[in-house]
Parts: C-alpha cells; structure tokens; sequence
C-alpha cells in the first residue's frame, strides 16, 4: 500500500505542474492592465506604470512569467508578492486554517445528517419519512445557497441573535457553525439521496438475502451488510466534496465576512493578481488530489475486494 | 412499532443535531459594545501604509487619522493649519513659504521638521520608488505633467528647506488656493526613521507606519485580512483631538456582511450602503441612517475621436444625448434616490457651488429638443450604427444605469444604442488610457482636496492627466488658469464662465453626484459627513 500512496504523491508533480500552468495562461488572456486597476479614477504616470509592470513580469511571455513564479513557489521565496505588496505565502497561511475548518464543518455536518437521514429514509422506502426527506432534500436543492445564507443570518443572527451575525478574522468553531451548515445545506441534499438510494438497493442484494436467510438478526444484516456496502459511493462524493466546499465557499464567505480562501481568491481574479490567483487555485489543486488520495484508501476498508498493491 | 421507534430516532437525531448548531452558535459577541473604542468598516489596505503609496480609501482612511499634515480639513472641506505655522504665498502665488509649528512629534519622538515633508514628497514624485500617489506633485516646479521628477531626478527642484522649521514651494503657475491641497494624505510628513539604508522606505514601516497623527496604532496595528485597531496619540495636540478611546477598522469582503454587522450591533459605522439595503435602509429602526448629496461625480465621456462627434456635429448630438437622458427617472428608479441627477461639473458640497450655472438646461430631459438637435445634426452629417455606452461592471448599479440610459436614447433619438459590458474595471481603464476604446464611456471623479476647480482642471483642461476624452478648448484653459490665481467672487465668476463652456462643449455629459450614504449604531454620536463623503473619525462616540 506505501508504494501505491508513494507513486500517487509522486503524481502531484505533473498534475501541479499542468494546472498552474493553464491557469497562468487564463490570467494571461485576461485582457486588462492590473497596474491601473490599483491605480483607480486618478492618473498614473507611464514611467510608474511601466516600473510596476517590470517588477511583476506582466511584459514577460507567459511561459517566462510561469518558470518566475515556479521559481519563487518552489523556493518558498519570502518577497513572492502580490500586486499590493503583502507576501502571497503569507496570506495563504493566514486564510487556509478557517476555510479547512470550515469545510471540514460542513463535510462533517454532511456526512452526519445525510448518512443518518439517508439510511432511514432508504430503510423504509416509500414510507412516510422517506417521502418527506425526499420532498425537504428537493427544496434544499432547489434554493441557491446565497438565499439560504441571507435568510439564516437575517433570523438566527440579526433578528433573534443566536448566532453571531458575521464571523469576521477572530475566528472560532462556534462562530463557523451557522455558515458550515449554509455551505453543506445543498450537499446533505445530495448525500441524503445517494445514501437512501444505496441503502434501498442494498436491501434487496442478492447477499442480504443470504445472511437473512441465514438467521441474523435485523441490526446485523443492516450494520454489516446493508450500511457497509451502501457508503463506498456515499465516501466518494463526501471526500470529493472537500474540495468544492472549500471552492465554493466563496458565497459563503462573503456572506459570513470569513477571511479565507475562497475570499481570497475572488479578489485576487478581480484584480488581476496572477501571483495569487494561481498560488490559491493550485492549492486548490493540491487538496483536490489528496482527497481523492484518501478515498481511495478508504475503500479498501469498507470494501475488502479492493487491494492496492 | 418498528416504525415509529425509527421515525422517533430520526427525529431525536434531528433535533440534536439543530440543538448543537443553535446552542453553538449563540455567544459569539465580543465587540464589547460599552467601551467607548468605535468600530468602523473598513477593506484591507491594497498598497502599504505609506502617505504617498496609498490611494485607496482601504489604506486612506486609517492613514487620515494615523498622520497629520501641514493643514487639516474642517467638515465643510474648508482648512485650517495644523502642523504648520503658516502658508505664505508671495505676490503671484507661484512661491509658497511653509513654517512648521515647533512641538510635533512623531510618536516615537522625532521632531517634525521641514525635511519630514520634503523628503517624503521628494520620495513620492521620484517615479523610482513606483508611488501610486506621484501624480499630486505635478504643480510643483521640477516636477513633468504627471508628477515624476524631472528626468528621474532624486529630488523636485521646486522644494528647498530654508531652515530646521521652514520650506519654499514654488509653482508652475500661480495658485491662490495651493494650500487646500496640503490635508491630502499624499503630503504627509514621514519620519526619517522610514527609510532604510538603502533609501527606500522598508517594508515594515508600511505595515507598522510611525505617524504624528490623532490616533497612533496598537501593539498589534495592523493585522492583515482582519482589521487595524488605533488608539488616541497622547502627544497629539492639533484640530482632531480624538473623543472616542480608539478606532478598529475592520476589514469586510462585501458592505452586505458589514450591514447585518451594523444590524447586529457587531459594527458602529458603514459608511455606504450596500445597493441591497437602499429601498430599506432609512426605515429600519435598528440603525441610525444618513443620506444626502455627496462629493463624488459621475459621468459619460464622448470622446471627438469618435465619428460623428466632432465640431458642430458633436455639439449637437452630446447635447441630443444630455436632453434624451432622463436623470431624474434613472436616480429614482435604479439608484433608489441614492444619487442626485447633477446641475454642473462639480459637487453640491463644495464653497461656490450653485445649480444656475448658465446653460445647464442641457441637463435637463427635454425629448422634443433633443430630436431637434439630433436632425440638426444629422443634416451636417447622417447618422448611421449604434451609440454604445461602456461601463465596468463589478461597480454596483453601472449594468442597470448604463442599460437604462442607452434604453432612454433609443426611445427618444430613435437609433440603436446599447450598453456595452467590461467585467473589471481595470479592463475599462487599460482600454480608455490607450486610447483605443472607440465608444463612449463611464467617467467618475472623486475630488482630492475641496475645490471646484479640482473638478475641471484636472480632468478638461487641455493635456491633463484625467482627460480621457482629450478635450482641448484654449478658453476654458485661460478661464481656469485665471480662476487659480483669482480669490472670492471674481474665482467663482470665472469658474462659472468655464462650466458654461463645458455644457456647451460637454466633452463629458454630467450625470450625478452620488449621495453620501452610511448607516451608524443607534448609541453612536458625533456623526457628520465631511466633504469627502466619510465621517470625522475623531469626533465620533458612543
């Protein structure tokens, strides 16, 4: 098994190299001078302009300003700056703790009510409860998150003042529940009816059948055999999940003022900052790749057939 | 009964999990709201703390209150010494004489001298150490007309320090009013503890700035993507003394989180209103709110470059397009009355300021008139294609206004116009500063110090650094030239006889002046806009 993590590490390589490099040339095709963006209404003097873009390369061919940028990523250089001045490592670390805790929040907040209400619901099929999940799962979809966000944070924060309104850069867990849950709203959705229909076919398997017939009680045939065999897809999607929710925090974070990455990013891109837009997204790459790393470890124990050699 | 021992469990399973989010979440409010240290909205600072690197109002503002110069604006953007003794200007007011007040001090006890000003203005316009700010230093001699010393020299030759508490500043032209542009933070004094052995000013003295300003910050100042906190300066004893015990400005991704914030009482000051909140935010009793007219212009550029917009012919459709605007409609129905449709080129907040300015009725809608002056012009030359209009759309309310007003050509003129979308507005800005934009275009000013006549020199006066229309008219550029030498009536006479040429040239078609907006905490005292449209941080308490 070492030597399957060994060679799927050993993957991130190309693939880091490959996305950094497709996202350079996006930020490249970006049409736009950045320089005047941080110039703003007043005017600037194209002896100044021509200073700041020689220090940040943005002359250079793409490929040439991408080998800068593998040279300072890959040296950890301290003066790797953004466009106004701040060390982009710097940044990172300070804006990837609170959207790694977040979305694990909200992955975990996931995985508890989808698997459980899933299970249930997947249980007694077409009953009652099934029913209503399925109805309530269809709304959650349906609803963009950013409503689902306003609403919470207008009642559980502004009107009666159970949570606090916005989180701000003094983080704490307490203060990530209400936007951990807004950010996995729509995928307890989705997981809720991945595993209520697993569980559903599971039921009727051929080795169900069997170790029914075999005389085991109700909880063991469901724990062992039903629940068991139903999560391999369910994992699949939450650990793939990750990495979107830590994407697509975005929303959420505006929502919530969190200082993280998603926020980051999406001021990055709007100003045309290359240094860090590509910095963040290849991150983003990198936990992308882990996690599909890690599910497919996990496999391995919840289906003995899969053996990684 | 198996059923309902599941459903039950579910239902358990449910309410616990909701229970544990709730119970959480509750508890989280540390703002301390009965301390008197106000907290106010801010964004993190895109440039480093320095007087002559910032020009954004992230970085500005905390600048404002760090750093005092040689004058100080009053509320009503009128000025007063601060740090300086006195302005003298001799005969013509093309040489200024500065002496500084003795007694200043940084806060880490360098005096305040003449050289604390000089070389940090020396620094700003040397276009080598890449100031974003440089461009403030084009009236002074030695400098070009965007602000860079004169061949890259080290220093402008038009500062000379007399002695340890005196300065000259000579002029290109004569300026009656020179002094008004003194509070602006690109002339603040930095102490020469800034500069680090190679003469730049070093990294940490942009993250951590030495100031002898009303606030001074705390041991943790700024932390990044967070907030800056500040605390009254105890040495300080100038215009603003601080009547809070301190100031957190601190940092959000959207002025929508900020508002819930001021909602919540997380937030004591917002000083614009998100688009979102503009139809509620005067009749919500949770806030206190402010709306009246503010210091920020808005307009459209027709550049001649364009066909058909040249001499007469140009006149005459600009004029067609002014009529065929209805600003009233647009300020009401799209800006929710957040904006005021504009009388002039300037701003309503400043001294001199009146809506009989000669010829401004080309400002007002008038359909019949408009299609006049369209057919007028179409017998100099026919019209033909689509006047379009663009704008940049990641500024709230550029799509919808821009989209509006194309919709209100078309009905009246009768030709196709439409609204042309750039999504950043530094695309916008890349193509108007190289010229090769070929339509008509969103224009904005925001003054830098409070004069009228820093809304039209500047931006219509032939070669300035704004005019991206590259208007050029010889009258106007006398007018104005002769309006910065005078004083009193005779400047205002003439700032009037300038604007009427401009509505009738209109080489930008005045749209309106964006209202100052903010929403406070219902306990927060002492707020009052000053002319740049932002409270007096200082005179704030709660």
């Amino acid at each position: 098994m070492w030597w399957y993590v060994g060679k799927r590490l050993l993957q991130t390589i190309p693939v880091f190299l490959g996305a950094t490099l497709i996202i350079y040339a996006l930020v490249f095709l970006r049409p736009g001078d950045p320089i005047l963006g941080l110039v703003g209404d007043k005017p600037i003097s194209p002896e100044v302009r021509q200073a700041l873009r020689d220090q940040y390369h943005l002359d250079d061919p793409f490929l040439l300003q991408w080998l800068f940028f593998l040279k300072d990523v890959v040296t950890f250089n301290p003066d790797f700056v953004g466009l106004d001045g701040q060390p982009v490592f710097e940044k990172i670390q300070n804006a990837f703790p609170v959207t790694v805790t977040l979305a694990l929040m909200a992955l975990a907040l996931d995985a508890v009510i989808g698997i459980v209400v899933g299970t249930f619901a997947g249980l007694r099929r077409n009953g009652w409860f099934d029913s209503a999940t399925l109805l309530v799962s269809l709304v959650l979809l349906s609803v963009p998150i950013f409503v689902v966000g306003f609403v919470l944070q207008l009642f559980f924060g502004v009107k009666f003042g159970l949570a606090p309104v916005t989180v701000g850069g003094d983080w704490t867990i307490g203060k990530l529940l209400l936007p951990a849950f807004v950010l996995a709203i729509a995928n307890i959705a989705t997981t809720l009816r991945l595993a209520r229909t697993s569980v559903a076919d599971n039921l009727s398997a051929d080795h169900v059948r069997t170790a029914r017939a075999k005389g085991l009680s109700n909880g063991t045939v469901v724990r062992n055999h039903v629940l068991r065999n139903s999560l391999v897809p369910v994992v699949t999607y939450i650990g793939i999940n990750l990495g979107s929710l830590m994407a697509g925090a975005v929303i959420t974070e505006g929502i919530f003022n969190i200082q993280g990455i998603g926020n980051l990013a999406y001021q990055a891109v709007n100003r045309g900052d290359a240094p860090v837009t590509v910095t963040v997204v290849a991150v983003m790459v990198m936990v992308y790749v882990f996690m599909s790393l890690v599910v497919d470890l996990i496999y391995a124990v919840l289906d003995p057939r899969i053996r990684y050699v | 009964m198996r059923l309902s021992r599941r459903t039950r469990l579910a239902g358990v399973g449910l309410a616990a999990a909701a229970s544990l989010i709730l119970a959480a979440c509750g508890g989280g409010d540390d703002s301390g709201s009965d301390s008197n240290v106000i907290t106010v909205y801010g964004t993190n600072p895109q440039n480093p703390l320095i007087p002559t690197a910032t020009n954004e109002v992230g970085g500005g503002d905390p600048l404002n209150n760090l750093f005092a110069g040689l004058v100080s604006y009053k509320t009503d953007g009128s000025v007063e010494n601060e740090v300086a003794e006195s302005i003298e200007p001799n005969k013509d007011s093309t040489v200024w004489t500065v002496k500084v007040k003795s007694g200043w001090k940084f806060t880490d006890g360098e005096p305040v001298t003449a050289e604390s000003f000089v070389k940090a203005w020396n620094y700003g316009a040397n276009p080598a150490n890449k100031q974003l700010n440089n461009y403030f230093f084009y009236p002074i001699k030695g400098t070009d007309d965007v602000g860079n010393t004169v061949k890259g020299a080290d220093t402008v030759s038009g500062l000379k320090v007399v002695d340890d508490s005196t300065f000259t500043i000579s002029l290109k032209s004569a300026e009656s009013d020179f002094p008004l542009r003194l509070g602006y933070s690109a002339y603040f004094p930095v102490p020469a503890k800034a500069y680090g052995s190679d003469g730049k000013i070093t990294k940490e003295y942009g993250d951590k700035p030495i100031g002898n300003g009303p606030y001074k910050l705390t041991a943790k100042g700024w932390e990044k993507n967070k907030q800056i906190s500040m605390v009254p300066n105890g040495d300080y004893n100038g215009n603003r003394k601080a009547k809070n015990e301190g100031l957190t400005f601190k940092f959000y991704n959207s002025t929508d989180a900020a508002y819930s914030d001021v909602q919540g009482g997380n937030l004591d000051v917002l000083d614009q209103v998100p688009p979102s909140a503009l139809t509620t935010f005067e009749s919500d009793n949770q806030i206190k709110a402010y709306n009246e007219p503010g210091s920020s212009f808005s307009s459209i550029t027709i550049p001649e470059r364009l066909a058909h917009f040249k001499g007469e012919e140009g006149q005459l459709r600009r004029a067609a397009i002014s009529e065929a605007t209805n600003r009233e409609q647009i300020t009401d129905k799209v800006f929710n009355g957040a904006r005021t449709p504009a009388k002039d080129f300037t701003s309503p907040v400043l001294d001199g300021w009146t809506d009989k300015v000669e010829g401004n009725e080309v400002l007002d809608f008038n359909a019949s008139d408009a299609k006049a002056k369209w057919a007028a012009a179409d017998k100099i030359s026919k019209w033909e294609g689509t006047f379009t209009i663009a704008f940049n759309n990641d500024g709230a309310g550029n799509k919808e206004f821009s989209e509006a007003m194309a919709n209100q050509i078309k009905k009246t003129l009768g030709i196709n116009a439409e609204a042309k979308v750039y999504p950043t507005f530094d695309e916008l800005r890349t193509v108007v500063t190289d010229r090769s934009i070929k339509t008509a275009f969103r224009t904005g000013w925001q003054a830098d110090y409070p004069s009228m006549l820093n809304y039209l020199g500047p931006i219509y006066a032939t070669g300035a650094g704004s005019n991206d229309g590259d208007y050029s008219n010889k009258t106007f550029d006398k007018l104005i030239s002769e309006a910065s030498a005078a004083t009193g009536d005779e400047r205002y006479k003439l700032i009037g006889e300038a604007q009427t040429i401009l509505l009738k040239d209109l080489p930008a078609i005045p749209l309106w002046y964006q209202n100052a907006t903010a929403v406070t905490s219902t306990d927060l005292k002492g707020f009052v806009f000053n002319w740049q449209q932002k409270p007096d941080y200082y005179a704030l308490s709660k």
